[in-house]
Parts: C-alpha cells; sequence; structure tokens
C-alpha cells in the first residue's frame, strides 16, 4: 500500500485550527479571490490627506480596476472608474495631482471633478446620433470616509463602510479621527509572496521574537501574559490594544528614545494597538504615530505593498522630525522590522511552492494573549465564507471552476 | 600638487571609501567618515503623496546604535556592491559640496545581480584637522520600488 506523503498529512487539529497552504498559490483561489472578495466589500484607498483640497486626486489599484479618487468643489471625496466613456482610454495617469477638470489624453473628451462629461472635442460630430453627454459621466464607484481613511468599494450591494468594519473601528476612531493627520510617508514594494501572508504576518504576534527590537521592548513576547489583548471583531476584523495597566512598550530597554512624546488622542505614550481589517488592511499605532499598510494583489505570489506613515498635520518641524524618526525607526525601508518580515514572507512562499508541507498550523489558544491565533482564525472563517469553502479543504466542495489544480 | 587639487582628490577618496566601507560592511569605520555632528540622510520623493520623504535621518551616535544591532538581525544574505560616478566637487575654503551619482546592486548567494537602487549623493563635506568627513551625507534615491529591504544604509 502507498503511504501517502508525510507532508501532506493533516495534522490532527480541529479543521479551524490549520490551513492548506493552496490557498496561498494556486492561481484559481487567487482569481476567485479577486471576484469573491476584493470586488465585494470595502477596500482602503488611500487617506483623506492625500485629497485634501477641491481638485486633488489619486489613482489607485481596487481588485485590479484603476480608481480614480477625487474631491469636488463641495469638498466632497468621490470615487470613479479612470476610464474614458469615449474608447476607454484612462482619463488619469499620473498618481496624484491637481485638477479642475479631467481631460482624456487621447481624443479630449472633458469631464467635471464630479465625474459629469462636460464636452467632447468636435461636438458638431455627434449631432447625427444626439449624443447624450448626461448618460455617459465617469462610471461611480462607492466611496466612504471613516476616521480620514478613504475606503472604496466596487459592489453596490455593499453594506455601509461603518457596518462593515463593525465595533473593531474603536481601536482607531480617536487617535485617527479626532484631530486631522496626514500622510508623510509612502513606500511600496511588489513582495514575492502572497497577499494573505503578509496580513496574516501583520496580524498574528507569535512573530514578534523574530524582531531583536521586539524582544527587547516588548516583554510579552516572549513572556507568558500581556495587558494588551486580541479583539476580534465582525467580518474577519480584528486588533489587539490594551485597556491600560503596565508598561506596553518598553522603548528605554532597547535604547530608543523619543518614541512616546506627542502620543495620538487617547493613546498613552508607552501604548501600541493594532488592527487588522478583512481583507488586507493594517493600522498600526506606536502611540504618536500610525503605519497603514495596503496590498494590491498581483498574482498568487506576487503582492504590491503600500506603506503609509501619518503623523499630526500642522505638526511643526521638531515634532513632525520625531514621529518620523519613531516611523522610520522600526518601519522604514532601512528601519528595524520591515525587512525581516519581508524576508519571513518570501520565504513561506517559495518553500509553499514546493507543495512538501501541505498545512500551515494556526492552533494557538491563549485566552487572546497577543500570540493566540483566535484573530487569524477569524479571519479565514471570514475568508471561507466568501470563497464558499474553507480554506483548510480548498479542493473537495470548490466548484470546478474554482478548483485547485 | 595645489592645496585646492590635493583637497579634492581627498574628497573624491572619501566618496569611493565610502561605497567599499558600506559594501564590506566595515560599518563602525564607515560611520568614522562623519564628522562629529554629521548626519546620513536617504530620501525620496512620492509621487503618490507629493511630498519628498525622509526615509532615514540620524546622527553619528543613531547611526553607531543602529548598526552595532545589525548582526541581531536576521538580514537579507544578498551582499550590495555600489558603484559611484565620479564626484562633483565645490569646494569653498574648508568645506565643499559634492554631487556623486550612484547605482546599488544586489547580489545573492546564488550569485544572481539585479540593479536594486538608483540615486545621488548630496553631500556636504567638511575639513577637520586635515581630514575630510561628512557633516551631511544624504542619499536622493530614484528607486522607490525596493527589492528586499535592507539593515543598513545605502
Amino acid at each position: 500500500m502507498v503511504q501517502p506523503f508525510k507532508g501532506h498529512e493533516r495534522p490532527r487539529l480541529p479543521d479551524t485550527h490549520y490551513l492548506d497552504n493552496r490557498i496561498f498559490t494556486a492561481p484559481a483561489v487567487f482569481h476567485e479571490e479577486q471576484e469573491r472578495i476584493f470586488a465585494k466589500v470595502w477596500l482602503f484607498a488611500c487617506h483623506e490627506s492625500e485629497v485634501a483640497e477641491p481638485g486633488d486626486f489619486r489613482c489607485v489599484q481596487i481588485a485590479g480596476k484603476s480608481i480614480l479618487l477625487v474631491r469636488g468643489t463641495d469638498g466632497v471625496v468621490r470615487a470613479f472608474h479612470n476610464i474614458c466613456r469615449h474608447r476607454s482610454a484612462e482619463i488619469v495617469r499620473e498618481d496624484s495631482g491637481n485638477a479642475r477638470k479631467f481631460t482624456c489624453f487621447y481624443h479630449h473628451w472633458t469631464y467635471g471633478l464630479d465625474g459629469a462629461l462636460r464636452g467632447v472635442a468636435k461636438p458638431a460630430g455627434y449631432e447625427a446620433v444626439k449624443l447624450d453627454k448626461s448618460e455617459l459621466g465617469l462610471i461611480p464607484a462607492r466611496c466612504e470616509i471613516l476616521a480620514g481613511l478613504v475606503f472604496v468599494t466596487l459592489n453596490d450591494d455593499a453594506e455601509p463602510l461603518r457596518d462593515f468594519l463593525g465595533d473593531i473601528v474603536h481601536g482607531f476612531l480617536e487617535p485617527l479621527g479626532t484631530i486631522p493627520l496626514e500622510t508623510f510617508h509612502f513606500h511600496k514594494a511588489v513582495l514575492k509572496t502572497n497577499w494573505k501572508l503578509w496580513q496574516d504576518n501583520n496580524s498574528e504576534r507569535y512573530h514578534a521574537m523574530l524582531h531583536v527590537a521586539n524582544r527587547k521592548t516588548l516583554p510579552w513576547v516572549l513572556g507568558a501574559t500581556s495587558p494588551m489583548k486580541l479583539r476580534i471583531g465582525t467580518h474577519g476584523h480584528s486588533g489587539y490594544w490594551a485597556d491600560g495597566g503596565a508598561a506596553l512598550v518598553e522603548y528605554d530597554k532597547g535604547g530608543y528614545t523619543g518614541g512616546t512624546e506627542g502620543a495620538l488622542p487617547g493613546m498613552r505614550g508607552d501604548e501600541m494597538r493594532v488592527i487588522n481589517l478583512f481583507p488586507d488592511l493594517m493600522i498600526n499605532i506606536r502611540s504618536n504615530v500610525v503605519r497603514v499598510d495596503r496590498m494590491v494583489p498581483i498574482g498568487p505570489d506576487r503582492t504590491l505593498v503600500e506603506w503609509r506613515g501619518l503623523g499630526v498635520k500642522g505638526d511643526d518641524a521638531r515634532m513632525r522630525a520625531i514621529r518620523i524618526r519613531q516611523h522610520n525607526l522600526f518601519w522604514g525601508p532601512t528601519g528595524r522590522n520591515l525587512p525581516e518580515d519581508v524576508l519571513a514572507v518570501e520565504s513561506q512562499t517559495r518553500a509553499m511552492q514546493a507543495d512538501e508541507v501541505r498545512y500551515s498550523i494556526i492552533a494557538r489558544e491563549e485566552d487572546l494573549n497577543p500570540t493566540d491565533d483566535a484573530n487569524i482564525r477569524a479571519y479565514y472563517k471570514e475568508w471561507g465564507r466568501h470563497m464558499g469553502y474553507p480554506p483548510s479543504s480548498p479542493t473537495p466542495a470548490t466548484p470546478a471552476s474554482a478548483r485547485v489544480a | 600638487m595645489t592645496m585646492d587639487t590635493t583637497d579634492r582628490e581627498a574628497i573624491r577618496d572619501l566618496v569611493q571609501r565610502t561605497a567599499i566601507l558600506l559594501d564590506e560592511e566595515k560599518l563602525p569605520d564607515w560611520v568614522a567618515l562623519f564628522d562629529e555632528t554629521g548626519t546620513y540622510e536617504l530620501t525620496a520623493y512620492s509621487t503618490e503623496i507629493r511630498r519628498w520623504m525622509s526615509w532615514q535621518l540620524s546622527d553619528r551616535e543613531a547611526l553607531s546604535r543602529m548598526l552595532a544591532e545589525v548582526h541581531e538581525h536576521v538580514r537579507d544574505p544578498a551582499r550590495r556592491r555600489h558603484l559611484v560616478s565620479y564626484p562633483l566637487v565645490e569646494l569653498a575654503g574648508e568645506t565643499a559640496r559634492v554631487t556623486t551619482h550612484f547605482s546599488l546592486y544586489r547580489t545573492t548567494p546564488e550569485g544572481q545581480s539585479s540593479l536594486y537602487m538608483v540615486g545621488c549623493y548630496q553631500d556636504r563635506v567638511i575639513k577637520r584637522e586635515g581630514a575630510w568627513r561628512y557633516a551631511e551625507h544624504k542619499a536622493v534615491v530614484d528607486t522607490r520600488m525596493l527589492d528586499a529591504f535592507t539593515h543598513i544604509p545605502v
């Protein structure tokens, strides 16, 4: 009798406590995620400060579509598909800018900041067919803002943003939403990994021991308990933060300074909070500065990650420098932690592609201490709800069109 | 050689030595190229947020502390090698502005090389006790989409 390859044996665990690694490698799963998750839910697009003034615009990729975000003269931020209604050229070809109107570079059709088609070149040519400009505005997408975070959904039937996010917003409403913040840092990279592995890395705290900076400054990393607790929200959202108590981040032990001054509203100087929103966003607050990660899946093994740093709008030069230094120390391209996280998730992808070990274990149960995997399990439960099959068994129950090869 | 020529040559040597020390990871020697109050900055312009960004700004003490910790990190195993252009030196007595284009290549342990970063050093150097040191060593980088990140400066 042929013995099954040991690396393909299922763990003797509840099926909620492990993942089939093919959800990270199979092209069919990747394509289904685009249709069943990214095209259906609310996705973070940018920070409100990136479209601060009337006419400011940003161009972002949402579920594989080019989406134009623009603040109108009425102050409202709107989202449109970035495609001219004439012959489908891109209306905007820059990442950002300020405009009074949008003129397609190809045949000069012109749209207002509200998306309405204002004019066409050589209009007499359309008189015979009585072209109705009022029907040919840019195609809108739903756009809502919470705590300065601009979200877009391509799903007209999606619930309101606030309902989608649920109670997990209490982790960031006060620090992000009660004073104006602005994006001072932006960098991006194409990681050779699956997008969910980056979100996992951002969500699970068990790997905090990977980082020397965390080993030195986060007493719970190698300890048993923490004043910070996991918070499991609805719809796969989660976070972890404390309600007070002992010191949370001991910067002094790592020899780091400047981490506690200028704490954001509701934050202690030694506090850290992480909020992970389904499917692809992390908000990480180190008392006086915010990191926001957004993912743009490119393929099963390629993910564009955008990293933002947020500080307080109107900071004086000294305070801004403190926030930038604190941000860069841990999260900049030459920071302490980020390079290690990238190495980890790219290593996972290389190994998973070989399919020698088929399952990943997410089985830690620790009364919601930060290294509990409860938030990962909640995330993948939501993933499975959207996909129509559990992440532990993407094959048997999968419709033929989506079966893992 | 005139004093002017000698200083220019010394400054060009400083630029070359900087790259070599970094590539060979002789990090304390690299830090020693900074004046006592010298700073290192890594900057880039973001077309997304339409502003200049400082990705790292460190004084000599912070550099020393950061680089002393390098061996404790899990690191990209690839090595990096700078190619620096002929520096343009604008001498003004005991100080000078120096502009040097650079490219930085990354080679994996398997021997696969790729271009990692392109940029320009916009430096301010100062002469103290006969030696030229960095008052400001500033890497202005064109490349913003990076491959594996690095724990050491560029």
